[in-house]
């Protein structure tokens, strides 16, 4: 089968098992059972700070919002965690971060961003690529050839997952690009699932679609949290209550608050994020 | 908000009886009639040569062995021989130039649009720049002095050598330019998947702009093609079908050139029909990059 396929990652620095020595500004929580930890996580463009020691641990199959006004560096944080930011020479990237136990700093790139999915703000497929090609686009651009039945069995799996399928099945030879912003969204999001990422990253993925098709996004996310952890940035403070177990509050390139997501809402313990949510500014 | 004298919009109402309406029409139709003459101005020339050749040189195209026999003898019959050795050396000539000049000029394009070598890539630019823009009697000369006294001998390799040095520069600059229009968002997102560089260029880069690569290369194609000068050095004509590359070969350029300035009618006859051969090929090959352009686009 496919998902064997991928080299085991390499366990390159393993992670202190004693977390409690840890110490965590106090009015971060930690939630119980977490995928992925940043430590001191900073991020520059040509030596100006945006993002400035981050510490934030991300709870294994539930959904995290990261909320924050424009600029105060939401996806500088997503992108620094596929290490997107290698592809940047102004970026400069300290401090660290673990997916399960490694290090993804001293991982590759492409290992990395073989498990960490990322689907963006702009929906991007393939436009050269079929439908069915999108979904498998992760094997073939790693140079992994299939067997015809394992691909059509990915194609199909994943775009069930998606909650595409039963609008594609006849469509799938057609191309990526054709499609309506949601269902590129969703093409996006079932071409990460098919390469069995362990976490998906989401950058305000539904800024860019009407309601009706961030409804069906958000119905998607909600079921895909069983199998997956996700983090998402989101603008929409309505949309982070809705599908979100965890939020973040950045501002101004610090986490200024996280914590569980009903919490967060109810009972903000932070002046910044009490008025950033009541709609004052951001 | 405080209001600016300057900037501030015209009330539209005040727009509508603006200005002597036909006035303005009559300017309109003049500066209209005027691009139309100037373009017709342009068109006359190329129409001319078009009939010229056509009626020169296409009757010629018609007789039996045009295509499939070679130079007859000075002052042969009408209608006997052909260009069989200068179709042959022509397609050589592509066929060999390409090979050369496509793998490395989207080589050299690639490079140019993707390296963070900033420095080395502007000398590339300009290198490029300024080969595309050397008259290629000049490349003839350099590959005659660098190849042909060397080796001693006329050659297809030498020809070839140029014909590659004047589409080079045309499909390295053309690459560079059309795979820069390739959003970034695409690349990311090959990136995101864990892709390497070439992984991304060869699936998704190139196949987005495959359309735009392959017009260039025709537009290279075609300029090469159509070019005598640099084979005056370095081809420099062969009375028979060759197939060696270290032998002298025709093409249809030299063809027309040499037989053209030659005082035997029946030759001046077959320069007539190469020129028709020639440019109903360059017209062919521009088609073709223009309908593969549009199909994309
Ligand atoms: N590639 C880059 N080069 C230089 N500066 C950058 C780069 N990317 C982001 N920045 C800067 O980093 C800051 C944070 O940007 P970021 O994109 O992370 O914001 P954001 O929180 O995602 O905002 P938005 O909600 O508008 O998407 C901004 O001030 C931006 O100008
Ligand atoms: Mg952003």
């Amino acid at each position: 089968m496919g998902q064997n396929k991928f080299p085991k990652p390499i366990k390159k620095a393993s992670l202190n098992n004693n977390l409690s020595h840890r110490s965590y500004a106090s009015k971060i929580a930690s939630p119980p059972k977490y995928i992925l930890r940043a430590e001191d996580l900073s991020v520059g463009f040509s030596g100006k700070t945006v993002l400035n020691k981050i510490n934030m641990d991300v709870a294994e199959y539930a959904v995290t919002a990261i909320m924050g006004p424009s600029g105060c560096g939401k996806s500088t944080f997503i992108r620094a965690i596929n290490r997107m930011h290698d592809l940047d020479d102004k970026a400069t990237v300290s401090g660290k971060l673990y997916l399960r136990k490694d290090d993804l700093f001293a991982a590759s790139a492409m290992e990395v961003r073989r498990r960490v999915g990322m689907v963006f703000q702009k929906p991007n497929p393939f436009p050269s690529m079929t439908v069915a090609e999108n979904v498998l686009a992760g094997y073939t651009l790693n140079g992994i050839s299939l067997k015809r039945h394992e691909k059509e069995q990915l194609v199909e799996e994943n775009l069930q997952k998606a909650a595409l399928w039963s609008e594609m099945k006849d469509r799938l030879h057609d191309r990526g690009n054709f499609l309506s912003g949601g269902q590129q969204q969703r093409l996006c999001i079932a071409r990460s699932l098919a390469i069995k990422v362990e976490i998906l990253l989401l950058d305000e993925p539904t800024s860019a679609l009407d309601p009706l098709a961030t409804l069906k996004i958000e119905n998607l996310i909600q079921k895909l949290k069983k199998e997956i952890t996700i983090l998402m940035v989101t603008h929409n403070t309505g949309q982070a209550s809705r599908i979100s177990d965890y939020t973040a509050f950045i501002y101004l390139g610090e986490l200024i608050e996280y914590n569980k997501t009903k919490k967060i809402f109810t009972v903000p313990k932070d002046k910044r994020t009490e008025r950033y949510l009541s709609g004052k500014f951001g | 908000m405080k209001e600016q004298g300057l900037g501030r919009p015209r009330d539209i109402r005040s727009l509508a009886g603006y200005g002597n309406i036909a006035r303005r029409q009559f300017k309109n139709r003049l500066f209209t009639g005027l691009c139309l003459f100037l373009s017709i101005l342009v068109v006359i020339p190329l129409a001319t040569i078009l009939v010229v050749v056509i009626k020169k040189g296409g009757l010629n195209v018609l007789s039996a062995g045009f295509f499939t026999e070679i130079t007859p003898v000075p002052n042969a019959a009408f209608g006997t021989g052909g260009i069989a050795n200068s179709l042959v050396g022509t397609m050589l000539l592509c066929v060999l130039g390409s090979l050369l000049a496509v793998p490395l000029g989207i080589a050299a394009g690639l490079y140019m649009a993707f390296s963070k070598r900033k420095k080395f890539c502007d000398s590339l630019y300009f290198f490029c720049n300024t080969l595309q823009s050397v008259p290629a009697i000049v490349t003839g000369i350099f590959v005659y002095t660098v190849l042909v006294k060397p080796f001693g001998s006329f050659s297809l390799f030498s020809a070839a050598i140029a014909f590659a040095l004047v589409m080079f520069p045309i499909i390295a600059l053309a690459t560079a330019e059309i795979v820069k229009l390739c959003p970034l968002a695409i690349i990311e997102a090959s990136y995101a998947l864990g892709a390497s560089f070439y992984k991304t260029i060869v699936k998704v880069v190139l196949p987005y702009s495959a359309a735009g690569i392959v017009n260039g290369f025709i537009v290279a194609l075609a300029r090469s093609a159509g070019e005598g000068a640099f084979l005056l050095f370095t081809a420099f004509g062969n009375p028979f079908i060759s197939y060696s590359l270290w032998q002298p070969t025709s093409a249809l350029p030299l063809t027309i050139f040499q037989f053209a300035i030659s005082p035997y009618e029946n030759w001046q006859e077959i320069a007539w029909g190469a020129s028709f051969v020639l440019m109903a090929l360059v017209l062919l090959v521009n088609i073709v990059s223009k309908l593969i352009y549009r199909k994309k686009f």
